[in-house]
């Protein structure tokens, strides 16, 4: 605890804070480019130098007052760096005089000495922090006429990142990254001066499983994603928050996405679940489930082949098959993979309409995946939800109950919701013998091959949902892509390519995707056989779910978003909000 | 009370009501003018040449050794119309990326020239094309491969950006 002055603002410090962090949580921004509050101090960019200074005594110990009462500062003759500098008692910091600015100018003059300014080929540009300082704080002309230095271009330093030398400002943080958060401590610094530059040791690879957040940590292009590369330019594109579905962590992600095709997948910060990063497979593995191998059109199987057809065919194709078998010779299966919304419509769905006893969902396991840092050995997103909403995970003895059941006809239809059913094959085979499957699946699969009805379902990009993670938080996502569901529908990100394109224009010529959210597709499904179910969109669902599932209870899509995820149990005791770093911004954002 | 002044024959003067005088100068007007030359030209037979300050149709470089155009998206960004639209994608050359689709939307173009005006490659330039006719919406939206003109063709746009941009 300390009282220090910033600006003239009185500010009360936590104890063993730098000026920089009692800044940063003050609202007052010091610029910088080696600093990360995740990383070690380095303190070699110079960017953050401010004027420090006590107040003055005299010399019997008392301090001094001017005769309009102000404090009397004595500053040091020297500029110190606010990362390294700790906050005590009564200290004043000047962060704007001319002092502090001309430096910041010149110390921006010297990164662009040999910065070979190329923006307009860069993937950083846009959201450039060096880019963004030299518009803030620099004069915005070089003096420099000599030849700038000539290093590597295009290195690969793994299989996910890309390294451009000339463009390095040498801020360390990568290096930091590699050794502190990655624990693959495999770059240096080598040479000196303005030929100083980074390198990998002999013979090793920056291939860790968490090599990508290097891409968003380097404040300028040094670092660019191979998977990105030259995709397209930041401010094409529109970017909303989701959350990972790669393991049941619930990393908070942005999606970025340009003509309805998801390109980018990034970390976004929260500090109560990822803090600022991802893993690798997080972000590669969204884009095949959200772009590849989708089913756009609902189909149903006429003469043993599966046609393309509306969803009110679909519907009611399947409604007429389904009225043949009894309650209990349906057989429902659900996945951890659904959001929060989807399972308890699909438990709703059971209990009340169809009656059936057979619901099963099955977990994801693989034990070769987790390890300590964020991944889980449970690679579905929403396994917690769905045992909270009262689902109980079937276990391998099960199986071959259900198996028997189908063999006997006593199960003679089912109803699968967005599982693949991967890790069970020798069960898939096993489903071919029923007389009648409802599929509601997002990607084609082995199941959706077998199927006489395929409802085409919403991904988690193309709605509005909430998974619960391994710890018990519920976060609240939105829709990032189109379908012809939520085509107009207000307050979704755009570009702007979306807000101006017109009917005849190229970028607006993609497949619609005529999905629906689960929970969607089952009221239609429900309310054409007994039910009367009245959900307008996904929160009147989760308001249900509130009301009726006690860990749930007092939760709302409004306070999961301002809290960035509630815990259960915990829906009227939320985490403080917290003011999350942010180490450069997207523009237009 | 009736109006009875100011009408046509109050207006003409004694020589003009004789009209034969006024025919004579018309005739002579005519012929005059018959024997003078022409500032009308017969297009589209005869076509006009456009000084290099003519903005018509933008159009994409191509050097020698290939296209000038890296991809950078700031003429798309600079349109005020939209009417760009750029895609770009990675080579194995010092440039590292070119488009690979590069449209544009000449039913939303308004030539204002902010494409060439942004381009950091001076790759995008405006020509002396103004013939601009398309017979559906689709063919007005035109692609790289029917953008692009040897720089041969655009000596003197080029030349007189250097000297007045």
């Amino acid at each position: 605890m300390a009282q220090i002055v910033i600006d003239g603002k009185q500010i009360t410090t936590e104890s063993n804070q730098t000026i920089i962090q009692a800044a940063l949580q003050n609202g007052i921004e010091i610029p910088h480019f080696c600093w990360h509050p995740e990383l070690s101090v380095a303190g070699n960019c110079r960017m953050c130098l401010v004027e420090i200074g006590n107040q003055k005594k005299s010399p019997t110990g008392a301090l001094e007052f001017n005769e309009s009462g102000e404090p009397v500062v004595q500053w040091f003759p020297k500029l110190q760096i606010a990362c390294a500098t700790p906050a005590t008692e009564g200290m004043f910091v000047n962060t704007h005089t001319k002092k502090v600015v001309d430096s910041q100018e010149s110390v921006m003059e010297f990164l662009l000495i040999n910065h070979p300014l190329d923006c307009p080929i860069c993937d950083e540009a846009g959201e450039c922090k060096l880019q963004e300082y030299a518009f803030d704080h620099s004069k915005g002309e070089s003096r420099f006429i000599e030849t700038k230095n000539h290093k590597p271009k295009h290195v690969e330093w793994g299989p996910n990142v890309m390294y451009d030398a000339e463009r390095c400002i040498s801020c360390s943080r990568c290096i930091r990254y590699a050794k502190e958060i990655a624990k693959q401590d495999v770059l240096t610094f080598v040479n000196r001066g303005d030929k100083v530059t980074i390198e990998l040791f002999e013979d090793t690879k920056f291939d860790n499983p968490y090599s990508m957040n290097v891409v968003e940590l380097c404040p300028v292009g040094a670092l660019t994603s191979i998977d990105f590369r030259f995709k397209s330019r930041v401010w094409e594109m529109s970017f909303t928050e989701s959350i990972c579905t790669g393991c049941s962590r619930g990393c908070n992600i942005k999606i970025g996405v340009r003509n309805n095709k998801v390109l980018r997948v990034q970390p976004s910060t929260n500090m109560y679940v990822n803090k600022y990063w991802l893993c690798d497979y997080g972000r590669l593995s969204q884009y095949p489930k959200l772009n590849d191998n989708r089913i756009i059109n609902n189909q149903i199987r006429i003469d043993g082949e599966l046609k393309d057809s509306t969803f009110d065919v679909a519907k009611q194709f399947a409604l007429e098959n389904l009225k043949q078998f009894k309650s209990n010779e349906i057989l429902l299966v659900g996945s951890p993979n659904s959001t929060n919304e989807d399972l308890f419509a699909l438990q709703k769905f059971a209990k009340t309409v169809v009656k059936s006893s057979h619901i099963e969902i099955f977990k994801n396991i693989d034990d070769s995946f987790g390890d300590d840092f964020l991944k889980t050995n449970d690679k579905s997103p929403n396994s917690k939800g769905a045992e909270v909403l009262g689902f109980t995970f079937t276990d391998s003895a099960n199986i071959s109950k259900i198996k028997a059941t189908i063999y006997t006809k006593h199960i003679k239809c089912a109803i699968i919701m967005n599982e693949d059913l991967q890790n069970q094959s020798d069960l898939i085979s096993t489903l071919s013998k029923l007389d009648f499957i409802v599929v509601l699946a997002s990607n084609h699969n082995a199941i959706s091959k077998l199927a006489n009805v395929v409802f085409s379902l919403s991904t988690y990009a193309e709605t509005d949902g909430s998974f619960t993670n391994v710890d018990g938080r519920v976060q609240h996502f939105t829709a990032a892509l189109v379908t012809k569901e939520n085509l107009h529908r207000m307050g979704m990100k755009m570009s702007r390519w979306d807000k101006f394109g017109a009917h005849n224009d190229h970028w607006t010529q993609k497949d619609e995707r005529d999905a629906k959210p689960g929970w969607k597709i089952l009221q239609h499904l429900a309310n054409g056989m007994s039910g009367n179910w009245n959900y307008k969109k996904a929160e009147d669902v989760f308001n249900e779910i509130a009301e009726q599932v006690k860990p749930f209870n007092k939760m709302t899509y409004e306070n999961m978003q301002k809290h960035q995820g509630l815990k259960l149990e915990k829906g009227n005791n939320p985490d403080p909000v917290l003011i999350n770093y942010v180490s450069h911004y997207k523009k237009p954002d | 009370m009736n109006i009875t002044k100011n009408t046509a024959s109050d207006r003409l003067s004694f020589w003009e009501k004789l009209y034969l005088p006024e025919i004579a100068k018309g005739m002579a007007l005519t012929f005059k003018t018959m024997f003078e030359p022409k500032f009308t030209r017969s297009y589209p037979e005869e076509k006009m040449t456009p000084s290099p300050s003519f903005r018509g149709r933008p159009v994409l470089v191509v050097e020698e050794t290939g296209g000038r155009c890296v991809a950078c998206g700031l003429c798309s960004r600079v349109c005020p119309a939209l009417a760009i639209e750029v895609r770009p994608g990675p080579i194995d050359a010092e440039k590292e990326r070119m488009p690979k689709v590069f449209e544009i939307n000449m039913l939303r173009c308004i030539f204002c020239g902010f494409c060439e005006e942004v381009c950091p490659e001076e790759a995008i330039v405006m020509s002396k094309d103004y013939e601009l006719v398309f017979t559906s919406p689709e063919d007005a939206i035109l692609p790289k491969d029917k953008l692009t003109v040897p720089i041969a063709q655009l000596q003197d746009r080029l030349e007189w950006l250097r000297q007045y941009r």
